[in-house]
């Protein structure tokens, strides 16, 4: 019941000690195979403890979850026909130990990564009891602060904050603050597709987020944040990157994407994606004029009237959605709190159509492939339904227009 | 389910009949020109003539002038009830993080045993510490001791102070904590609150058992009941609305922003508008309540 370990794990799963032999690491008294090398542990990654384990047909009722859905078999009898199955235990193993480890008093609400990275998000701590209420309110949909378990934080969006960017906007999801500006800049194509333009994400990780970021402790988190957002917009249907193209092969228009995390109050991605759509439909790119110069060169004109502007379609810019799974169910929009409570979360970027761009899982801990479907298909619903509120918003706000008083970072 | 989007609001600026305080300062405000005054915290001399350098209040006592600021770290004095984390669990003593300038102290010798024992601590007792308290336990406990550069002991040595079990902490601005008698109450709505002086307030459910006080010993891991969750939770964004519009916090108040909140959904409560009006009722009641 609750975060006392599942009556098969404390049972069994003691260190081996045998007379003579002194075994540093734990094994798993289930299949009996070593612990795997240190490289091995060093090398691996997340994707490993997701799609290897096998099926489960009903959830169990307690906890974490019973030791066949983290060990992954039935019974000991198991035939290892398959090949790879050796490495299969192995990775169950490393993925039964990992999972202890989390466990352990020393800092909590710090997840390990199997890679070795620690996911580093503003961290606090939480007692067992404190998880144990948490757990059991998600479980009973009524979270800490009065939310069901698909509902988000109050949002507060504002575009056109940053007067020398071509397109800005702030977003405040709770206590989550996050700046976005973006520069259109004249760039070259890259090679392979010469009549698309592109788009460069960054994101930093201010210190006054937290303090883990000061000097170079955001870095880590920020190049994860800015690789995430690569993948999100790395299809056709995301921006329109031919109307981006100026002449084929020469010239196009790069968008710098900047993201600056104001402050840290849990569910970054989210924020993160509501702001870049924000900032995207703010975005003026100014008309260009080409013309050939005596000698046959390209000359590119800037029209000098600012309002003379190309706006970009932000139809199907996916927005993310982070799914935190927390005992058995899953929450949206997690604060830190509830995050400390969960070991794994996914990641899913929804079109408003409903097309999915991108799926990612974070943490250290293990998904159930049932869980997984079932947080695609919620992450699917509340995504697509992000979409509708957020574009009626922005269409507002734009109709207001000079009337729209400007809050800015002082309100 | 559909996400609340909105434009942001500009705050309201201040209505000015409450800024006929003279004794209101703020960082730079000169406060008298005349030197014979001793400076004390909160000011400094810029030309002969004395400063403020802390928004806040202006405390004088016979020849002694010091600014009280408005917003600041706990300072703790002897007898105040705080509820603190465990931060670090060291040779004898357990470090408890408590909004203070620094981590305050939990001695060994200040907790009660279990079976109330009062016997000398053993080495035993030291290597059991962290079967108590561990990183990350959440405890209330009483002020004993100022140490001389400002870190605060702590002492749980009565059995209503302790581990807390099940329940909510809220972290708010210490200045906004009334001092009372008692800072612990179990509130007619169906739940308890400890309002710590450094700002820390617990919310649990009432253990139905009032005489048997545990101190901390014995950590129910029962679920709770639906309906203690909903008013624990409206309490929760209640003491939220209380302090974002700088209400001061005690069981009254935070009793009268329920009742008028009874009316809006428990995840209503903290959208703007819905939390300018419960608190305005508020103050109204207080008001009433006082005359």
């Amino acid at each position: 019941m609750g975060w006392e370990s599942p009556p098969g794990i404390s049972a069994q799963a003691q260190p081996h000690r045998s007379p003579g032999s002194c075994s540093p690491r734990p094994r798993c008294s289930r299949c009996r195979s070593p612990p795997p090398p240190p490289r091995f542990r060093r090398a691996s990654r997340g994707r490993w403890s997701v799609w290897k384990l096998q099926p489960r047909a009903e959830l169990p009722k307690t906890g974490l979850g019973s030791r066949e859905q983290l060990c992954g078999r039935r019974d000991n009898k198991t035939p290892q026909s398959q090949p790879g199955s050796v490495s299969l235990a192995v990775c169950v193993c490393v993925c039964l130990a990992r999972l202890r480890w989390v466990r352990l008093p020393a800092p909590v609400g710090r997840v390990l990564a199997p890679s070795g990275t620690r996911s580093i998000m503003a961290t606090v701590r939480v007692s067992e009891a404190e998880k144990v209420y948490i757990l059991h309110g998600i479980r009973d949909d009524l979270r800490v602060d009065g939310r069901g378990c698909e509902d988000y934080r109050h949002v507060e969006i504002e575009t056109d904050v940053v007067s020398n960017t071509d397109g800005s906007a702030k977003v405040t999801l709770g206590h989550t603050a996050v700046l976005v500006g973006i520069k259109a800049d004249i760039g070259k194509p890259t090679p392979l597709i010469p009549n698309e333009g592109y788009l460069e994400f960054f994101v930093d990780c201010s210190a006054n987020a937290t303090p883990e970021f000061e000097g170079r402790g955001g870095d880590e988190l920020g190049t994860e944040l800015s690789n995430t957002l690569y993948k999100v917009f790395n299809n056709k249907h995301s921006v329109d990157l031919k109307s981006l193209c100026i002449s084929a092969g020469e010239h196009c228009w790069v968008l710098y994407v900047d993201v600056l995390l104001l402050q840290c109050d849990g569910n970054l991605y989210d924020a993160i994606s509501i702001a870049i759509k924000a900032a995207l439909f703010n975005t003026k790119i100014p008309k260009v004029h080409i013309s050939a110069d005596e000698e046959g060169a390209k000359e590119i004109e800037l029209s000098d009237d600012p309002y003379d502007c190309v706006r970009l379609n932000v139809e199907n810019v996916p927005c993310i959605v982070t799914l935190c799974k927390v005992g058995h169910r899953h929450v949206v929009d997690a604060t830190l709190q509830e995050k400390a409570c969960s070991v794994a979360s996914l990641i899913i970027s929804v079109t408003n159509k409903g097309t999915v761009t991108c799926t990612r899982k974070v943490g250290g801990g293990s998904l159930d492939p049932e869980s997984i479907f079932e947080m695609t298909q919620a992450g699917k619903r509340v995504g697509k339904a992000l979409h509708a509120p957020l574009m009626k918003l922005l269409r507002q706000e734009e109709s207001l227009g000079k009337k729209r008083q400007k809050v800015g970072f002082l309100g | 389910m559909a996400a609340d989007m909105r434009l942001p609001d500009i705050r309201k600026p201040v209505s000015l009949s409450t800024f006929d305080r003279k004794d209101l300062v703020v960082p730079g405000d000169v406060i008298t020109s005349d030197t014979g005054f001793m400076r004390g915290h909160g000011t400094y001399v810029d030309e002969d003539k004395l400063t403020a350098s802390v928004a806040g209040e202006v405390q004088r006592v016979d020849k002694l002038i010091c600014v009280r600021p408005l917003k600041t770290r706990f300072n703790g004095e002897v007898g105040d009830v705080v509820v603190g984390r465990i931060t670090e669990v060291q040779q004898k003593r357990w470090k408890v993080e408590t909004n203070s300038r620094l981590d305050s102290v939990l001695l060994l010798s200040s907790v009660n045993l279990p079976g109330g024992e009062l016997r000398r601590r053993s080495a035993e007792d030291e290597l059991t510490m962290r079967e108590y308290l561990q990183e990350g336990d959440l405890i209330s406990a009483e002020v004993q001791s100022v140490f001389a550069d400002g870190a605060l002991s702590l002492h749980t040595r009565s059995l209503k102070y302790g581990k807390l079990g099940q329940g909510v902490v809220v972290q708010l601005s210490p200045s906004l904590i009334k001092r009372q008698k008692s800072h612990f109450h179990n509130l007619p709505c169906g739940a308890s609150i400890i309002l710590g002086n450094n700002g820390y307030v617990w919310l649990y459910p009432t253990p139905e058992n009032q005489e048997e006080e545990a101190g901390g010993f014995y950590t129910s891991l029962e679920p709770v009941s639906l309906s203690d969750r909903e008013v624990i939770s409206r309490l929760r964004n209640c003491l939220l609305a209380l302090a974002a519009h700088k209400v001061l916090l005690f069981d009254t108040s935070v009793l009268y922003c329920y009742e008028s909140s009874l009316q809006h959904q428990v995840k209503d409560i903290l959208k703007p508008e819905v939390m300018e009006e419960i608190v305005m009722l508020t103050q109204q009641k207080l008001l009433e309540h006082e005359a």
